[in-house]
């Protein structure tokens, strides 16, 4: 039992999703009162600033506004799944956190309904969604999961370089973390194959690092190829622009921290 | 208003005690051991945590009397065993078998899977590559399941060969990348459970396998108890808990995780010839 039980719940990923009650009434987004006039067009053109060196009320005061757009350009983009990241990211595991992760996916869902399914970007953080969803309700791996590792594939195939190699990161993370084989898609070899191609090819983002030194301590006790990729990581992470991912991301290199102690 | 403020204070003092009899007391240990298992502590107790809470539902226990303490090596699991002392544990069929002689442990219900209680282990080798187990001395074996070498002595191979020095054993932390390694001729062997081997179909691997030895049906474990630790009472609860759980809206989620189509009563005469076989030993 104890081989199907642990092998098949253990999952740790980045985000998640596949509820059935997705709300997403501006009611569940910043009271209108508290931002800015702005409407959908100035929020898209301010688009790359908006992220980790944004404040709460900045990105759900933006969300707010793609929410209320009818602008198909608007619907079928990433940016309000990627604002809703940013903010489920910045929540402990809890109702508003759960709020904002089904707001992301709703809008994800909108996107590829409206013609965005060739856009790298929406499989992207419809995927990372989903998989924090899951961080936060194991029990809904068993119908999830699948529907993750087929949004991030999309994404890798249609572009890997989103969010700095953001879907090999994601995907080597859940064939590291998932069930393996035969209960699961867990596969070491894949997880090595892409975390590596991430670390190296986009090694500007830290997390690349601190996944590529976690797959090499676990599955193949690699921890001196570990220590190199944890520093590496860590310069990364002292750049200026990481904002409030820093702190976050700070907990990643901490576990690691952990394992390579071991 | 002094004499007021006496009562309310001594009131307090009284409900306090109440209270204090009816908290929660400190949460009742279950102790998880996956040997050689492709998990790390954290994530393994946040999954059994998750586990453990769909149990207290089902078992109308309140949530968080049970706290869960894992470990995927068979020595730390001994430690916990003894440091712990958990009325409950959740361990492989050769951590019971060991301790089984110093400790009162009784296994109380066990999964069914795919319709049986019970697997049996597959040596692999390249369709038509060896003749015979005997020839096998002294090649490279990879696998998952080489952490109890003393299991996989007396009950796999019934004390035929000591699977260590036989074998020149490559443990792999997952069993897909042994056989990937067997499909490309690295290794010679691969020893697979009952799941790894049921899904090989599944695999698309370059060359035919074929088992070169079979052992005999071993029973799944599943959940055990210390006789000494437990009360009948408890056992019964904690039996019928898990027999209710693949029934139950989330338990049947997490059983459909597990691939456990219901949690049963343990076979006894399964578990007693495992004991005969580990008594007999080398």
């Amino acid at each position: 039992m104890i081989r199907s039980l642990l092998s098949s719940l253990v999952l740790i990923l980045l985000t998640a999703p596949g509820c059935s009650s997705l709300n997403s009434s501006l009611g569940s987004v910043a009271d209108s009162r508290q931002c800015p006039k702005d409407n959908a067009a100035r929020v898209v053109q301010r688009a790359s600033v908006l992220g980790p060196q944004s404040t709460n009320e900045e990105l759900a005061c933006a969300l707010r506004v793609l929410i209320a757009s009818s602008d198909p350009k608007v619907i079928k983009s990433s940016l309000s799944s990627r604002l809703s990241l940013h903010l489920s990211e910045r929540e402990v595991p809890g109702s508003e956190r759960d709020r904002h992760i089904q707001q992301g996916i709703q809008q994800g869902e909108n996107a590829l309904k409206l013609g965005g399914d060739q856009d790298a970007a929406v499989h992207y953080y419809l995927g990372a969604l989903m998989g924090l969803w899951l961080n936060d309700h194991p029990l809904d791996a068993g119908t999830m999961l699948t529907r993750v590792e087929k949004e991030l594939n999309t994404a890798s195939k249609l572009s890997e370089s989103v969010d700095d190699g953001g879907p090999l990161r994601l995907l080597g993370m859940i064939y590291l973390k998932a069930p393996p084989w035969p209960a699961g898609m867990g596969d070491g070899d894949k997880a090595l194959e892409l975390l590596q191609k991430a670390a190296t090819e986009y090694p500007q983002h830290p997390l690349n690092h601190a996944f590529y030194a976690k797959a090499l301590i676990e599955v193949d006790d690699r921890k001196e190829d570990a220590y190199r990729q944890r520093d590496e990581g860590l310069k990364a992470l002292q750049n200026d622009h990481w904002g409030q991912n820093r702190i976050i991301w700070q907990a990643e290199f901490d576990s690691l921290q952990k394992e390579l102690a071991r | 208003m002094m004499k007021t403020n006496c009562l309310l204070q001594l009131n307090g003092l009284v409900l306090g005690a109440l209270l204090s009899l009816h908290a929660v007391a400190d949460p009742e240990p279950i102790v998880v051991c996956y040997p050689g298992g492709p998990v790390n502590e954290a994530d393994a107790n946040t999954a059994m945590e998750a586990m453990l809470r769909v149990i207290e539902r089902v078992g109308e226990w309140p949530a968080h009397r049970f706290n869960s303490f894992f470990t995927a090596d068979p020595a730390q699991c001994k430690s916990l065993m003894t440091q712990k002392k958990p009325a409950f544990a959740i361990t492989s069929l050769g951590l019971f078998l060991e301790q089984h002689d110093s400790l009162p442990l009784e296994p109380i219900v066990q999964p069914r899977m795919k319709g049986s209680t019970s697997e049996r282990y597959h040596l692999m080798i390249q369709k038509g590559r060896y003749p015979s187990l005997e020839s096998l001395k002294g090649k490279s074996v990879g696998g998952t399941v080489f952490e109890e070498p003393d299991f996989l002595q007396r009950i796999v191979f019934k004390g035929t060969l000591a699977p260590p020095t036989f074998f020149h054993l490559e443990k792999s932390r997952q069993a897909i990348k042994a056989l990937r390694s067997l499909d490309k001729g690295e290794l010679d062997a691969v020893l697979l459970n009952g799941q790894q081997f049921d899904a090989l179909p599944s695999l698309p691997l370059k060359s035919s396998l074929e088992a070169i030895y079979t052992s005999d049906a071993i029973p799944l474990m599943g959940l055990i108890a210390d006789r000494n630790l437990s009360s009948l009472e408890e056992r019964t609860d904690f039996a019928r808990a898990l027999e209710g759980m693949c029934l139950d809206v989330d338990g049947k989620k997490l059983c459909e995780l597990f691939g456990i189509e219901a949690f049963v009563p343990i076979d006894k005469a399964a578990i007693d010839s495992a004991m005969a076989l580990w008594k007999k030993g080398h």
